[in-house]
């Protein structure tokens, strides 16, 4: 008797922690469940990927297209190659995507790998080289956002105050050799680098493998091992630990500004969305994309609540 | 030899495994400690080694209370052989012979010679078995080197543990009769423990009977024992065919055989010599078939049994 | 894509050089080897004592079911971002002690387990006669039990290496030396074909350790001669022998 209860009560607490998995469901192309209801201007599909970032903008363009009377479905993917043609083809109607990195991806697809770059840093020239690529696809592109998300490299605030330094420039002005913090693929690449080199003119002296943005980057910074790491605009964690970026005033990053991308049918459709959409790209900025990053990685936060409490911040619902 | 006072063992969680009891071996007698699983006889040996520690009593060898010396040193003088037999398997037998003399210290080239001895004394040729594995020998040739492993160096003291428990019983009846006759030539003073009443009757110089619970029931000679058990227990153990084994131990008396007048030499089978025992006088007049066995000293008869007469033969043994 | 990796691996340019296969597969090599070294210094004595003693049996069991849950990464990176830092330690390379501390824990397992279950299972008997003829504790764990154990503690050494050497691999999410830098390289540059090539250096690697302490073994082993001596089987009697002269 006691041993069919005890068994009954440990199935019951192995369900309540699968129960607890919290957003752990996502996988390629399947279903995460956003459904809502009440819907009277028909049904709408947003896509994006699993990371942090793309999880709350996807929220935020669920929830405010719930608000103009769409039922909404989510589904988030492991990357763009899979996300892309449905958007294509209208099984995903709308993608929080990167400038420069949609760009990128449709050149390639097209014009091959080897295909020289038509992104660059200048946003402008980025979009107007997008916009007939991502047409031929059936893709519209709304006007980019001025928040971004591209790579940049930080320094330890004592040492930027100590030296006045703000931007790149500044401490490439310095003239010391450096010790870099980054990926492995960092040696030769126009925004790692082979742009710090050339472009800023920086002695490297050492590149010590360490991932993007990870606590072992941060640390080594810290710890004075590296003079400067590498991790994105959107990291809400610098301030923090005693970090700082600095600021790429030379351009060697590509534009990776927020750019909803739509399905060229669906906007046709329902042309009044896009003035709602740039109003949330007018009222996005980088800080914002930092502090809601923050609030879920660290404080554990909930996509959709930090979502909900940004557009009610900025008054967008 | 080996003297007993006041030995015992009792566990820590309360279990009596040998009451306090007192034993002395004589140099050169050969002492079987027999009884039924769990009686204490087992303990009680390896307490003479100090394989287990007693925890009441004091052991003498030889007149020296050995119950607080080193016990490594104890056991080098003291052979030791187990039914399980624990031959070295990743050493050669000569190797496994020479173990002891080579903890005393001794040189490779004197232990070797002294294994080859033993190994002859055994029954095994060094050249032949020398040289090969535990594993290649049989159980009865394995438990030879046993013995000779503990005679290596040449202890005054044996203690076996069912040594030949683990050969089958022709096997068995081969190694008894020869280590009687080895044991009878060193005169070596060995404990022995079995739980086969035969076998102890049959080797035992004195047998002590240890019933279930650690108690020494009754310390004699063989014929002791099977004549006047000393209480119910013993009398159970020895079992029901006493009477029979009696014959075994009990030795012709050339004093009081029947006259050889009136008997043929058709009434005769096969004779038997005077130093028999009665067991043999009655198993040759049943194998023969014939109401008589003559009695020789040499050539010379010296008289006749009958069954009539073997019976108060063993009578007047119990005097 | 085999193709490319093999084409990667059998380029000599690669092979030569600080950033080399060759000098990659040397790193590995020393940090497989220190911590192998330094695990079985910090863990035969204890475990082979406590066989010996017949004692801690199922902690001696258990150790292994346990460190085999534990993610070794997770450790490292604890380790390197906590109380054991980052600094360069020698030829370890970045990180180098946390590394080294992370494998031989990783390490101690099998080596613990098999050390005690050796030793345990020798057979009672054969202890038993030893102490009874004589031999002090340390004789007859020196002279029989080690011996008999050997081929178990061996097995245990040689489960230990090969699990050090593939797990060494993680060095290089650190930073640290060894091939795992070949398969972080190509995770960065989005070259499936040197992922692959690390990994199979990598396997080669743990191939050929494997095969070498298996002859090790095998001549470790006290038993080895006993086995291969055939000899006159124990229940020959030959035809011309008479039965009365057998030695049974």
């Amino acid at each position: 008797m006691s041993r069919a209860l005890g068994l009954a009560a440990a199935s019951l607490l192995l369900l309540a922690t699968a129960a607890c998995g919290g957003d752990s469901l996502e996988s390629s192309g399947s279903d995460n469940g956003g459904d809502t209801g009440n819907a009277d201007k028909g049904s709408v599909v947003v896509g994006g990927q699993d990371f942090t970032e793309s999880q709350v903008l996807a929220a935020i363009y669920a929830k405010i297209l719930e608000n103009e009377g769409y039922s909404v479905e989510t589904k988030l993917v492991t990357t763009r190659d899979v996300y892309l043609p449905e958007l294509s083809n209208g099984g995903v109607d709308i993608v929080p995507d990167y400038l420069a990195g949609i760009t990128d991806y449709l050149n390639t697809e097209k014009n091959g790998a080897d295909a020289p770059l038509v992104s660059s840093n200048d946003a402008d020239a980025t979009l107007e080289a997008l916009k007939p690529l991502a047409e031929e696809k059936g893709i519209s592109i709304l006007p980019p956002s001025d928040a971004t998300d591209q790579n940049a490299f930080f320094v330890t605030k004592e040492f930027a105050e100590a030296n006045s330094l703000t931007t790149l420039s500044d401490f490439a002005g310095l003239g010391k050799p450096i010790k870099l913090g980054a990926p492995p693929d960092c040696e030769g690449r126009a925004d790692c680098e082979g742009g710090l080199t050339e472009t800023y003119g920086f002695t490297i002296s050492e590149i010590v493998p360490l991932d993007f943005g990870s606590a072992q980057v941060k640390d080594a910074v810290t710890k004075g091992e590296v003079d400067m790491g590498e991790t994105g605009t959107t990291d809400g964690s610098l301030s923090g630990m005693g970090l700082v970026l600095l600021e790429d005033d030379k351009g060697i990053q590509p534009a990776q500004n927020l750019t909803p991308a739509v399905n060229a049918d669906f906007l046709a459709a329902n042309p009044d969305l896009e003035d709602v959409f740039n109003a949330l790209s007018a009222a996005l900025t980088t800080d914002d994309l930092a502090a809601m990053n923050l609030a879920v990685d660290v404080e554990r936060q909930k996509p959709e609540d930090v979502a909900a409490k940004f557009l009610s911040d900025k008054g967008l619902l | 030899m080996i003297r007993l006072a006041g030995v015992g063992k009792t566990y820590e969680d309360g279990t009596v495994a040998v009451h306090e009891l007192d034993l002395d071996v004589a140099a050169g007698e050969l002492v079987v400690l027999v009884g039924p699983s769990g009686c204490g006889k087992s303990t009680t040996l390896k307490m003479i080694n100090r394989l287990i520690e007693p925890t009441t009593g004091h052991i003498f060898i030889d007149g020296s209370d050995v119950t607080t010396v080193d016990p490594v040193h104890l056991r080098r003088g003291i052979g030791y052989v187990i039914q399980q037999i624990g031959l070295f398997p990743h050493q050669k037998i000569l190797r496994n012979v020479m173990t002891v003399p080579l903890l005393y210290g001794e040189s490779t080239a004197t232990a070797k010679q002294r294994a080859s001895e033993l190994m002859d004394l055994v029954g095994l040729d060094p050249a032949t078995y020398g040289e090969r594995y535990p594993h290649e020998l049989s159980g009865g040739q394995q438990q030879r080197v046993g013995v000779a492993r503990a005679l290596a160096a040449d202890p005054p003291v044996l203690l076996m543990d069912e040594p030949f428990g683990a050969v089958d019983p022709v096997v068995r009846i081969r190694l008894q009769e020869e280590f009687l006759r080895l044991q009878r030539d060193l005169g070596k003073t060995v404990v022995l423990v079995t739980h086969d009443i035969d076998e102890a009757v049959k080797m035992g110089d004195r047998v002590a009977v240890f019933a279930t619970g650690g108690r020494l029931a009754q310390f004699g000679t063989p014929a002791e024992l099977l004549a006047h058990p000393a209480d119910e227990f013993v009398e159970d153990f020895v079992g029901a065919t006493r009477g029979l084994r009696r014959l075994t131990v009990t030795p012709i008396d050339r004093d009081h055989l029947e006259p050889l007048e009136g008997v043929t030499t058709g009434d005769l089978g096969s004779a038997i010599d005077v130093d028999a025992t009665l067991e043999e006088a009655l198993a040759a007049m049943l194998r023969d078939d014939k109401p008589v066995v003559g009695v020789k000293d040499g050539s010379q008869f010296v008289g006749v049994l009958t069954p009539a007469g073997i019976h108060r033969q063993l009578r007047e043994s119990l005097r | 894509m085999l193709g490319d990796a093999l084409a990667y691996l059998f380029d000599a340019d690669n092979w030569s050089g600080p950033a080399g296969i060759g000098t990659f597969a040397i790193q590995q090599l020393l940090l497989t080897i220190t911590a192998l070294a330094a695990a079985m210094l910090l863990g035969l004595p204890l475990a082979l004592w406590a066989g010996h003693r017949h004692r801690y049996g199922f902690l001696a069991i258990n150790v292994s079911n346990v460190g085999r849950a534990v993610p070794v990464f997770a450790v490292l990176l604890v380790l390197s971002l906590g109380p054991v830092g980052s600094e360069t330690f020698g030829p370890y390379g970045r990180a180098g002690l946390a590394t080294l501390i992370s494998l031989v824990l990783f390490a101690l397992p099998p080596l613990i387990t098999n050390a005690h279950v050796g030793i345990t299972e020798v057979d009672r008997d054969i202890v038993e006669a030893s102490r009874g003829m004589g031999m002090s504790e340390g004789k007859v764990f020196s002279s029989v039990e080690l011996p008999l154990a050997m081929p178990v503690i061996m097995t245990g050494v040689r489960l230990a290496l090969v699990q050090v050497w593939a797990t060494a691999t993680i060095a290089a999410l650190v930073a640290g030396p060894g091939l795992g830098r070949i398969i972080t390289r190509g995770f960065a540059n989005q070259s499936t074909s040197v992922v692959v090539a690390g990994a199979l250096l990598v396997a080669i690697g743990a191939l050929v350790l494997e095969g070498l302490m298996v002859l090790a073994e095998r001549y470790a082993d006290p038993m080895r001669r006993a086995r291969s001596a055939r000899g006159n089987g124990p229940t020959t009697v030959r035809p011309d022998e008479l039965l009365p002269d057998a030695v049974v």
